[in-house]
């Protein structure tokens, strides 16, 4: 009878085991739009940039984050992440032109679509004028 | 029959709604025997969405103190003091803005007032005149969350048409109808003009030691576009619309008089979508000032 319960217990075990790592048959997919800024566009001293886009995920993903980053002086102006799961995302985020040069600006959307390290990028380069 | 009249008035500025005039409703009494004073809260809840994703969450709750003075049978003063807190979650960050908002005085005219000969209230007519002005906390000019400080920056204008006539000994119809004139403020920026309408019908009935007063309603509120420099604003300009159900619950013992009323919108189009108005609750609690000179 002890037996039987073991037996029945290691089945049940494996198979909710099984079902908590199953792997994805399909990998996940994300597509990723920066609706603002594009390419090229440029920011006067002062002004607002607006940091506006969406993820759209074929399952769940596994957050994401939004870096702005001054290529002229290597420095980061900005940044934000979301660790929720979520099949989709989307920001709406500003940032003040207050870098004092002009400057070369670029900004990356990274997507994390496991938890294994694989993700996918999106990113845009513009100009921070004075 | 103790009539009563539960009106809004363009109250508020949270302009995350898509304009500035989520109307609030304030207990007021068709009968002219009293003063009151009260307090009030709300809350009110908002999501903004890009490419029907939600991208923020925002929530606002406000305290009031109202008051009603009538001086005269014919007269009647209003005027509350909101104070705001308004908290906006978006997906990367968050915002929280709270202070005082803009105080609003409502100069209210009784044109009609019929009364059978028990004094219960048969028709009531009243042409109000109000202002709210821009002494509450406003946003800077270069401000992004300008929807969430407790102030416009800007004047207001309004102007209230009530009616109310009794059906049956405990039912009576009220309609209202409100139009908003804004100003600009110190920046330029002007938020669009708003027109509202509201029907309720309100059921009363001895209760207890007092009087329950139910009213459920429908309401209708249309937002013009926001200008700059007089110039339409692109992208977000709070045009739109929101056509809402309510219902008023009220309770009057003694000289108190306790109000709940909740509001949920049924069909709306802000910013071309962009932006939904979800319930809205508030709880109001005043005090009746019986007057001396019964003028």
């Amino acid at each position: 009878m002890k037996a039987t319960i073991y037996i029945i217990t290691f089945t049940l075990g494996i198979l909710f085991v099984g079902t908590s790592c199953e792997k994805h048959s399909e990998p996940i997919t994300a597509t990723l739009t920066l609706l603002e800024p594009q390419a090229g566009d440029t920011v006067m001293a002062g002004e607002a940039l607006h940091m506006h886009g969406t993820v759209v995920g074929s399952g769940e993903l596994h957050g994401y984050s939004l870096t702005l980053t001054n290529l002229t002086t290597n420095q980061v102006v900005f940044s934000g992440n979301n660790a929720t799961h979520q099949t989709s995302y989307a920001f709406d985020e500003h940032w003040v032109n207050m870098e004092g040069a002009t400057s070369n600006m670029k900004l990356s959307l990274v997507v994390n679509l496991d938890h294994e390290g694989t993700t996918t990028t999106k990113s845009v380069e513009f100009v921070a004028a004075q | 029959m103790f009539g009563i009249v539960l009106w809004t008035f363009s109250a508020w500025s949270c302009d995350v709604c898509g304009g500035v005039s989520g109307n609030a409703s304030i207990g007021l009494l068709a009968s002219t025997q009293f003063h009151t004073i009260g307090i009030k809260s709300s809350l009110n809840t908002y999501r903004s969405y890009l490419n029907g994703i939600v991208h923020s969450r925002e929530y606002i709750a406000q305290g009031e103190v109202i008051a009603r003075w009538q001086p005269h049978a014919r007269w009647q003063i209003s005027a509350n003091i909101p104070y705001q807190v308004g908290r906006q979650k978006r997906d990367l960050g968050s915002d929280f803005i709270q202070g005082l908002g803009d105080p609003r005085i409502l100069v209210n005219h009784v044109l009609v007032h019929h009364k059978d000969s028990n004094q219960a209230t048969r028709n009531f007519l009243s042409l109000g005149l109000g202002i709210k002005a821009p002494w509450g906390r406003r946003a800077p000019a270069s401000s992004m969350i300008r929807n969430l400080y407790p102030s416009t920056g800007a004047w207001n204008f309004s102007t209230v048409l009530l009616f109310t006539n009794r059906l049956t000994e405990h039912v009576s119809l009220q309609q209202e109808g409100i139009y908003t004139y804004k100003m600009r403020d110190a920046s330029g920026y002007r938020y669009g003009n708003t027109y509202s309408y509201a029907v309720t019908v309100v059921w009363n009935k001895s209760l207890g030691i007092g009087r329950l007063l139910v009213g459920p309603g429908l309401q209708l509120e249309r937002f013009g576009a926001s200008t700059e420099d007089g110039l339409p604003v692109s992208g977000y300009n709070n045009q739109g619309f929101v056509f809402e159900s309510q219902v008023s619950v009220n309770y009057l013992s003694y000289n108190w008089l306790w109000g709940l009323n909740v509001i949920q919108p049924l069909q709306q189009n802000f910013n071309k979508g962009s932006m939904k108005q979800g319930i809205r609750v508030s709880c109001t609690l005043s005090y009746l000032i019986t007057k001396n000179n019964k003028k």
